[in-house]
């Protein structure tokens, strides 16, 4: 046959929009649009895995072994993702997948060869497939495979290996699909298989969201993984990607030849004998479950004494049900995933996640029964929207059921006998089988009212009747707006379930809850009928009737041809046309040839004139549309100036204001501080209740640290104090920061004179010294070349100038802090002898003075973290603090704050600290005396102000104890109200007395 | 000669209702942009006639616009031509033109009727 490739394309071609076209997608719009709507829903999906994963693996600083191994854990659900989405594809191309009735009653007759249409449907199977699972994994899949990889080729054979094992995982599901379809349809006889098939694809559905939900954590060795696809294809992956052939990836290759071994036989022999089967073979009848099922229902109208047309629509969604595969395919993956979803919270039950016994009533079960519930009637009314056969829509137009309270009655009624009514029933059994009498009694209240309320909101905007009607896909929004409803009950429904539980205590709270519930479902179902009284009829149709309609009455069959490729071409075409027909009109009237030629092109008037103003039409097209755009802008934002310019105006500051936080943010936390040498940089802090404490250790401690460690290079430590600096030509303040000798070296700051501190200078025995920024010698030294040696005096204390650091060094916080640099016990030796050896009795430690510590990692992170573990312990020991208090480290485990900040390490320490308060306001003072001695007392407010400024500083030393800090700020108030001036506060008895007596005194 | 005195007798098109006339006519079936001057000839009894150096421009507009659609096909005499069909927002754009141009007749005659009348 020569023409078979063209033969092969067409039924490629044909068999792959089949497969696409699941009838409940289609709609006006062709079979590319869908796909490519198809492709972009589940490529969102991917996209939103990979934007959830990716900073998970960008950002973290895990050692790749670890980091492997947790990506695992992704690793295999995303393969159980795969899995999933092969599967539903295998259940709802189940009749696309065999050559079924229309295939053989067309092909059957037509000279084309078995071969071919094989090849055809096979290959349309998997690039479905393909594309399917490309899809699904467009964005993760180009994340997790180089998640740990450390050279390019890894990556390549890690990328690689992936891929391949997403593909056979998709095959395999497949390839099990097709070999029990198969087998069933050459044991059973043809009906019986038809009738079985339906039942098969419900429990492939149920196998499939079983699997995808249920699958327990991934652990290589763990028994229970034997069971889940997903663990043997992970197992394959890890073997392909260069680990060890382990049994999950042998189960893997002997699962995935045996399906594809068992695919292929079947499915070679169903095309020598299914063929001949179909045709022979009558095609099935309703089954006589359905009309069972409709007697029941009858009984049940006449026990309702519903109304003939609430009867003809109530038998009717019961029969559509009955009968229709699509719908019932459609409901039970509504259902199953609402059923799945229950079922995995009831799961932790049986994995001893939760330790409440599960036969008491507790909140997980209570929302089980629940969202069953949501997902049992929503997906019912989901489905309601999808027409099950259009001669029922000329039926139902027929009939006058143009009674509003009618349809409501039906709709709800058909909701409630269908589906609530059997839901609930089921949830009741359950819950007074596993639960004690009272509490089930309960829940089974609270679930009739939710039901109640679900189905009083259901019909809310739907003017059909169930099953009927055209159905167009619902527009993007809509559905999205679905999703969000979905969503927004998963995520209240447990919260919701936790005030069930909470109120089902005492009976009050019951009684109250209950009469919430039933006000919620008298509002839904008045809501529901105003919005039915508005409607004036039945809808029958979704698209909106034509204005016009085209009568298309030509009756001569007309042959498409190709248009010429350019537009001048075919405008140069179309009137050379027009001028051929205009001249045979006239020879046909009986002019002669050469007359007729004339007095058209007369009558045309001169062509290339025409062509040209013809073409200008096309010309300058996007320019004209975007000034059409401006145009339509401007004049709308005109027509309402004000609310045109309050816009404008929130969007600059959105706009300015994002940009400013976001380059904050980046200056905060990716940038590394200019400077600094920020490799292997780490910040040690201590927490209390999760929250980085600040100032977070004290100078002891530090010396501590410094001395236990082993693990850490170099431990600095460094706080800060405004300098008043006097130079001979005038005083400054700088921000000074008072830093251990090893400062330099640890940052790894350059400097460009001088040097760092020798170890005479850090003892202060040869007199105070200074490191001085580089913007400090440019501008208060004037860039002096003879710098180092310079005498200064600092707070009152003559000092030397040793060095200048690098240009672009501001200190490591995002405020540029370090302007002048002073060693730490020097300094403070002169200053404030107190505050080096302050440490108080009662806590880890807690300091006024800001003195954190830093040190740079040599080894891992892991090591760091016992290191500073051991040294804490060991120094709540020697400080003889409670057990609890040391024992909860790090709680946090290790976060990263970028590298400006290095690593901070949170150790935990909930042991009550209250400080006492005027200890450190004294403390406190004493550096600040001075400051607040030279305020004037101008006017009330200004010392208030002034007072505050300074208190406020002491306040943030004792943020952390939230014990203090509402008596603090009650010190605060007494302080400015009368006390004496700061500098003369020199007794903690007298504060404590002020704290004591309160503000008023 | 003739010619020229023929064309004294036909009215103006008047302006901007070439498109009318255009989607008017398509609204019986595709045609060809001959066949449209023709039908429009026709049916107005030889009174308007469309001058072919602005219909073809306007039907290219009108191709832009998204309100017609084109096809290149062989006509009934085995010619290639170029078929236009209204799209359904050219049937609604067909409605609005017909309704605006209602309104603009039933202005005009009213403000006709009273020097009608006066004569």
């Amino acid at each position: 046959m020569p023409d078979e490739t063209h033969q092969f394309r067409i039924l490629y071609r044909v068999a792959l929009s089949r497969l696409i076209d699941f009838n409940v997608f289609s709609g006006s719009d062709g079979g590319q649009k869908l796909a490519v709507r198809l492709i972009s829903l589940l490529a969102g999906l991917s996209f939103a895995l990979a934007f959830v994963m990716l900073p998970r693996y960008a950002s973290s600083a895990l050692p790749p072994a670890r980091l492997l191994r947790l990506a695992a854990n992704d690793e295999e659900f995303l393969i159980a993702l795969t899995i999933a989405a092969a599967g539903l594809f295998a259940v709802f191309a189940w009749h696309s997948v065999f050559p079924d009735r229309r295939d053989s009653f067309v092909l059957g007759l037509l000279p084309v060869r078995r071969r071919t249409y094989v090849l055809a449907k096979l290959a349309a199977l998997f690039t479905a497939l393909g594309i399917g699972i490309a899809a699904v994994n467009a964005f993760s899949g180009l994340v997790l495979p180089f998640v740990g990889a450390a050279t390019l080729g890894q990556a390549a054979r890690s990328f690689a290996a992936w891929w391949l094992t997403l593909f056979a995982a998709g095959s395999f599901v497949l390839f099990s699909a097709v070999g029990i379809q198969g087998l069933a349809s050459q044991l059973l006889t043809w009906p019986v298989f038809l009738r079985l098939s339906s039942l098969l694809q419900f429990l492939g559905l149920c196998a499939v969201l079983g699997f995808l939900f249920l699958s327990p954590a991934y652990d290589s060795h763990s028994r229970s993984g034997n069971f889940f696809p997903s663990f043997w294809f992970t197992g394959l992956f890890h073997w392909l990607r260069g680990d060890r052939f382990g049994p999950l990836a042998a189960q893997a290759v002997i699962g995935f030849t045996v399906a594809a071994t068992l695919a292929g036989l079947v499915y070679a022999l169903s095309f020598f004998r299914n063929m001949r089967r179909i045709l022979e073979a009558p095609d099935i009848q309703p089954g006589r479950g359905a009309r069972f099922f409709a007697r029941i229902l009858n009984c049940y109208a006449n026990a309702f004494r519903t109304s003939s047309s609430e009867r003809a629509i109530l038998l009717f969604a019961a029969r559509t049900l009955a009968r229709s595969r699509q719908h019932r395919l459609l409901l039970a993956c509504l259902g199953g995933i609402g059923f799945a979803i229950a079922f995995a919270f009831s799961r932790s039950f049986l994995e001893g996640v939760v330790t409440e016994p599960w036969n008491r009533p507790n909140v997980l079960m209570l929302n089980a029964g629940v969202l069953l519930l949501f997902f049992a009637i929503a997906g019912v009314r989901a489905i309601f929207v999808l027409p099950a056969a259009l001669p029922a829509n000329w039926v139902f137009r027929v009939t006058n059921i143009e009674k509003v309270r009618a349809r409501i009655a039906a709709n709800r009624k058909t909701l409630i006998l269908l589906v609530a009514v059997p839901v609930w029933i089921a949830c009741a059994l359950v819950y007074f089988a596993i639960w004690p009498f009272l509490p089930a009694l309960q829940h089974v209240i609270v679930l009739f009212l939710i039901a109640a309320i679900l189905v009083e909101l259901s019909p809310y905007q739907f003017h059909k009747i169930p099953f009927t009607c055209s159905y167009r896909p619902p527009e993007t929004n809509r559905r999205m707006k679905l999703g969000l409803y979905c969503v927004l009950f998963l995520a209240f429904s447990n919260s919701v379930s936790g005030i069930e539980f909470w109120a089902m205590q005492s009976p009050a709270r019951f009684a109250v809850l209950v009469s919430i519930l039933f006000g919620v479902g008298v509002w839904a179902r008045r809501r529901t009928r105003q919005s039915m009284r508005r409607a004036h009829s039945i809808q029958f149709e979704d698209a909106p009737a034509a204005d016009l309609l085209c009568l298309n009455l030509e009756s001569a069959p007309t042959v498409y041809i190709d248009a010429p490729e350019s537009k001048e071409q075919e405008i140069d075409e179309e009137i050379e046309c027009h001028i051929r027909m205009a001249i045979r009109d006239r020879v046909e009237r009986g002019e002669p040839a050469g007359q007729a030629r004339r007095a058209v092109l007369r009558e045309f008037g001169n062509p290339q004139f025409m062509k040209e103003r013809t073409r200008e039409v096309w010309r300058w097209t996007t320019l004209e549309q975007i000034i059409h755009d401006l145009r339509l802008g401007t004049r709308i934002l005109r027509r309402a100036p004000l609310f045109s310019l309050a816009a404008i105006a929130l969007i600059t500051v959105g706009i300015g204001g994002n940009t400013a936080i976001f380059s904050m943010i980046h200056a905060i936390l990716t940038k590394p501080a200019p400077g600094v040498t920020a490799k292997h940089l780490v910040v040690f802090g201590l927490t209390e209740n999760g929250r980085l404490e600040d100032p977070s250790n004290s100078f002891p401690n530090y010396l501590d640290y410094a001395a236990q460690s082993r693990t850490m290079q170099s431990l600095l430590a460094f706080g800060f104090d405004r300098i008043t600096t006097t130079l001979p030509d005038g005083t400054y303040e700088l921000r000074g920061e008072l830093v251990t000798p090893n400062y330099f070296d640890t940052l790894g700051v350059h400097l460009v004179k001088g040097r760092a501190f020798t170890k005479s200078e850090v003892s202060g025995a040869s007199g105070l010294v200074a490191v001085i920024a580089w913007h400090v010698w440019q501008n208060q030294f004037h860039g002096q070349e003879n710098i180092v040696g310079r005498p200064v005096v600092l707070n009152g204390i003559p000092a030397t100038v040793v060095g200048v650091t690098a240009e672009d060094f501001h200190g490591t916080q995002f405020a540029p802090n370090f302007e002048i640099g002073v060693p730490i016990v020097s300094y403070l030796r002169l200053t404030s002898p107190r505050v080096l050896a302050y440490r108080p009795e009662s806590t880890v430690d807690h300091h006024p003075w800001q003195v954190s510590v830093r040190s740079i990692v040599i080894r891992r992170a892991s090591r760091i973290r016992d290191d500073f573990k051991t040294s804490t312990a060991g120094l709540s020991r020697r400080r003889q603090i409670e057990a609890g208090s040391a024992g909860a480290i790090f709680r946090d485990g290790v976060r990263r704050m970028g590298k400006r900040a290095g690593t901070h390490f949170h150790a935990n320490s909930d042991c009550g600290r209250i400080i006492d308060a005027a200890h450190c306001l004294c403390e406190r003072s004493q550096p600040h005396a001075r400051p607040l001695g030279c305020t004037p007392a101008r006017n009330g407010s200004k010392t208030f102000s002034g007072r505050i400024a300074s208190a406020d500083s002491s306040h943030a030393a004792l943020r952390s104890s939230g014990a203090v800090a509402p008596r603090f700020r009650r010190c605060i108030s007494v302080y400015s109200l009368g006390l004496p001036r700061c500098g003369e506060i020199d007794s903690a008895d007298r504060i404590r007395g002020a704290i004591a007596s309160g503000p008023h005194s | 000669m003739f010619d020229r005195r023929h064309y004294h007798h036909r009215a103006e098109l008047l302006q901007g209702t070439l498109n009318l006339l255009i989607l008017q006519t398509l609204q019986w079936g595709e045609q060809h942009g001959y066949g449209i001057s023709q039908a429009i000839r026709t049916g107005s009894n030889d009174v308007l006639q469309v001058d072919t150096g602005s219909l073809y421009p306007a039907l290219h507009n009108l191709e832009k616009r998204g309100w017609i659609q084109a096809d290149w096909k062989i006509s009934e005499n085995n010619q290639r031509a170029k078929y236009y069909r209204l799209t359904p927002s050219g049937r609604k754009q067909l409605a609005r033109e017909q309704s605006r141009w209602t309104r603009v007749v039933e202005a005009v005659e009213a403000l006709m009727k009273p020097r009608r009348s006066a004569t």
